[in-house]
């Protein structure tokens, strides 16, 4: 391969490759599948713009991506069965999404984003992804998931209103609540 | 439940995009060169970006050589690179009049390639630098200099606490 193709490459690799992986990691539960994505994504896209290509491909390469989940067959319907698991079982996404943040304190506070992030319909997940680490505009995003554009900005900020929701939640609720909930009745049976 | 603020939502949008994006395995990047190109066994390595800097700095250390065996650089004819038989290879003494002057190192790029775990159980991140050593040498008889410079490539462990 000509030096400057493979440094052309190398270049979407460095600039979109975290956040390709994000966005994949939205469509499939499983890490290996997401790599396997990336992996076609790249594939055709340079198949499709070839070496002589000098523009930034990164719209392409997230249309790609999502091109590539629906050619293997991930149909919404087993993708959302999916998810659910993957919302209730963060360890199979093969690690933390994002880059751990120094210090611990700060740290949690990703862990905590990331979880509730995790816990949104896999819909505002993608469109999230798209506009905050993918960097799209909301007409790239549109074409990326074959929706309106009006319908993506609409998406994200309902996304971001959920989110922020469920974040202050969270921060209002009393540290010790749980223990003023009442005991299941099974624990009751046994310990009048 | 009252509707957040815009001012509550751009804040939330700032922290999140303060989170950076796990970065992929290495062998996802072997992967990608092998189906974009079969014969691109290992770009991962960059060694490729180096080659022309690697080529130039060879060519500059041969024409500096050869110029300091001629009778002590006072040669007013251009010095050609050549591989003919009939220019006399450097020999130690003459190189070994070169007295180091300067040493200056160019930070290219620094690369967090993540965690990993170190065989004592611990944990330490991965940081790949990419640099170019410029080396300035003289002859302190004819006040001739070379420069020639090297590109460097170094892995650094950097110890992380676990909590």
């Amino acid at each position: 391969m000509p030096d400057a193709a493979a440094q052309r490459w190398s270049t979407w690799y460095r600039d979109h490759g975290p956040a390709l992986l994000l966005f994949a990691r939205q469509i499939t539960s499983c890490s290996a599948d997401a790599e396997d994505l990336v992996q076609e994504a790249f594939t055709r896209t340079w198949r499709h713009l070839g070496e002589g290509a000098l523009e930034d491909p990164k719209s392409l390469l997230f249309l790609n991506l999502r091109r590539a989940a629906v050619d293997h067959g991930r149909s919404v319907r087993s993708r959302r069965e999916r998810e659910t698991r993957w919302a209730s079982d963060p360890s199979q996404t093969g690690g933390s999404l994002f880059e751990p943040v120094f210090p611990f304190v700060a740290d949690e506070r990703r862990r905590e984003l990331e979880g509730h992030l995790a816990s949104l319909p896999p819909e505002a997940r993608e469109v999230l992804v798209l506009k905050i680490w993918g960097d799209l505009t909301f007409e790239e995003i549109g074409r990326t998931l074959e929706i309106p554009t009006q319908t993506a900005a609409s998406r994200y900020r309902a996304a971001l209103e959920r989110l922020h929701r469920r974040l202050t939640a969270v921060e209002s609720r009393p540290a010790h609540a749980h223990l003023s909930q009442p005991l299941p009745a099974a624990i009751l049976r046994h310990h009048p | 439940m009252n509707q957040p603020t815009h001012d509550e939502l751009s804040s939330l949008e700032a922290e999140l995009a303060s989170l950076r994006p796990a970065q992929p395995p290495r062998a996802l990047r072997t992967r990608i060169a092998r189906s974009i190109e079969p014969q691109a066994a290992e770009p991962a390595t960059g060694l490729a970006e180096w080659r022309p800097l690697a080529q130039a700095a060879a060519v500059v250390l041969t024409v500096a050589t050869i110029a300091f065996s001629i009778e002590g650089g006072r040669s007013a004819t251009p010095v050609v690179a050549t591989t003919s038989k009939k220019e006399a290879p450097a020999t130690t003494n003459e190189v070994s009049r070169l007295q180091p002057v300067e040493s200056v190192q160019y930070v290219l790029s620094a690369d967090n390639e993540g965690m990993v775990e170190l065989p004592d159980g611990s944990f330490a991140r991965l940081i790949r630098t990419r640099s170019v050593q410029h080396f300035e040498l003289e002859d302190p008889t004819s006040r001739a200099r070379l420069s020639y410079a090297l590109p460097r490539e170094d892995v650094l462990l950097v110890a992380v606490d676990a909590f």
